[in-house]
């Protein structure tokens, strides 16, 4: 057998186990049966009920023959909560439940609304199920980058959704907080995917579940961090407090959506952080090549608030 | 030999009456078990909103240990703990018990707590009804069987 059937099989067996552990068997095999056609590992897997369980692998979206009822989404619901909905009420409120595994499932179903406030989803009928993935080398380019500046800068990653943000920010984060060289981390994992399953973070400090803005102040004021990473800063607060602890000293590693470097400049307060020097270089990740790396887009603050664009292929 | 058949008919009474006491004291001693369980239970998810896993992975008593039903609660999950039977519960309080740990963890926390209270005001319902009967019933148990024994013997003899 060669490697890459090996590690096929390796990846897949990982997979299953994962798997069982929040859907019912008969959908784990519809699943596993439909990456098997693409040979390729399972990125996401759809429920919706009434409809075929779908999902995605190696970038293709596939159908499976099994039909997704009201009760497998409800044994799912309850196993990624640990069988205790109430522990997970606030993110099924935001959308989303994160297993104990790290395992991140984006919910959709009738709202119940007080005052235009969400204070309940019932009906569950749509689950989004992300499995996380360590992939050794997703962070090097971002690595080398921060390197290069001797980790003075901050790095902002951005991307569509479903590329790779996240992945390379827990790459990051291992890269970052192991080894000889390690820093003092702090990893801001609100929706607790960030750090999940991270056994060598020796220098790192996990915040799990703590609202962004005040994980960062937190962290900041508590643990005296040389580095901080967090996912997906999505609002003015978020960045409100990056600013606020930039000026501690303290640089970042940050993610935001969005297809170009442009697109992510139209957020305000995304571009206030980029024209304060926050983060000295932003990476683009426009997707994968056919082996499998990231084709990157690299752009650089300088200090005459210009930037300089620099496209790369990164093998 | 009458002498013997005379002890055997009190030993046996005796042993009656120790086994009807013993009945009873175990169901309270089981319902005062539950409900601190619960109590536990709604602590925890008012305090810290711990997953019902983690609930009972720290949660131990005497009385759970005892049973096996600590060890079965913590690998199988409380329903499953619950469907087999292994605590000393009164038949409705049982069926009660095992639809709180069926549902237990399927809804959102005030829903939980409010679950939690109305079954802990219903198992300290059954509670003082066990040890209401107990306290009546036990003079009974304890001399009852002994001078049934002791008037069949005389009038046997």
């Amino acid at each position: 057998m060669d490697t890459k059937m090996e590690e096929y099989f390796t990846e897949s067996g990982n997979t299953e186990r994962e798997l069982s552990a929040i859907l019912p068997y008969r959908l784990v095999s519809a699943a596993i049966k439909c990456a098997a056609v693409n040979h390729g590992v399972i990125n996401e897997i759809r429920l919706r009920e009434g409809q075929p369980l779908c999902v995605t692998s190696a970038g293709k979206n596939l159908k499976s023959g099994r039909r997704v009822t009201k009760e497998d989404i409800d044994y799912t619901v309850r196993h990624l909560c640990s069988n205790s909905i109430y522990s997970h009420a606030d993110t099924i409120r935001e959308g989303f439940i994160t297993s104990k595994s790290g395992i991140r499932a984006g919910v959709c179903g009738k709202a119940v609304t007080d005052g235009g406030r969400i204070t309940a989803i019932t009906d569950i009928s749509s689950l989004c199920i992300r499995l996380p993935r360590r992939v050794p080398g997703a962070a090097d380019i971002a690595y080398s980058l921060l390197k290069a500046h001797r980790f003075s800068k901050g790095i902002l990653v951005y991307s569509r959704p479903g590329v790779g943000k996240t992945t390379v920010l827990r790459e990051l984060a291992c890269l970052l907080a192991s080894g000889n060289d390690a820093m003092r981390l702090a990893v801001i994992d609100t929706r607790c995917e960030l750090a999940a399953g991270l056994d060598e973070l020796t220098m790192a400090d996990v915040l799990t579940s703590y609202p962004r803005a005040k994980g960062i102040e937190i962290a900041v004021r508590t643990m005296s961090p040389q580095y901080m990473i967090c996912d997906e800063i999505g609002n003015r607060e978020e960045a409100a407090a990056i600013l606020e602890a930039s000026h501690c000293g303290v640089s970042f590693a940050a993610s935001a959506h969005g297809g170009s470097f442009d697109e992510v400049m139209k957020s305000s307060y995304l571009r206030e952080l980029w024209e304060n020097g926050i983060f000295g270089i932003c990476l683009g990740l426009r997707g994968r090549d056919e082996n499998g790396d990231y084709i990157t887009e690299i752009s650089y603050f300088d200090e005459a608030q210009s930037t300089a664009h620099d496209e790369a292929r990164v093998l | 030999m009458t002498v013997i058949g005379a002890l055997l008919i009190l030993g046996a009474s005796c042993a009656v009456s120790f086994c009807l006491i013993r009945e009873g004291t175990g169901k309270v001693t089981a319902l005062e078990a539950v409900c601190r369980l619960i109590m536990h239970i709604k602590q925890n998810i008012e305090t810290f909103g711990t997953p019902i896993d983690g609930i009972l992975e720290c949660y131990s008593s005497e009385y759970f240990e005892k049973s096996c039903f600590a060890d079965e609660m913590r690998k199988n999950g409380i329903a499953h703990a619950a469907s087999c039977g292994r605590i000393a519960l009164r038949e409705d309080a049982e069926t009660e018990f095992k639809a709180f740990a069926e549902n237990i963890g399927k809804g959102y926390r005030d829903e939980e707590i409010r679950r939690c209270e109305y079954y802990l005001s219903l198992f300290e319902g059954y509670l003082s009804e066990e040890k209401d009967r107990l306290k009546r019933y036990s003079p009974m148990y304890r001399y009852l069987p002994p001078l049934a024994a002791m008037s069949l013997i005389i009038i046997v003899l």
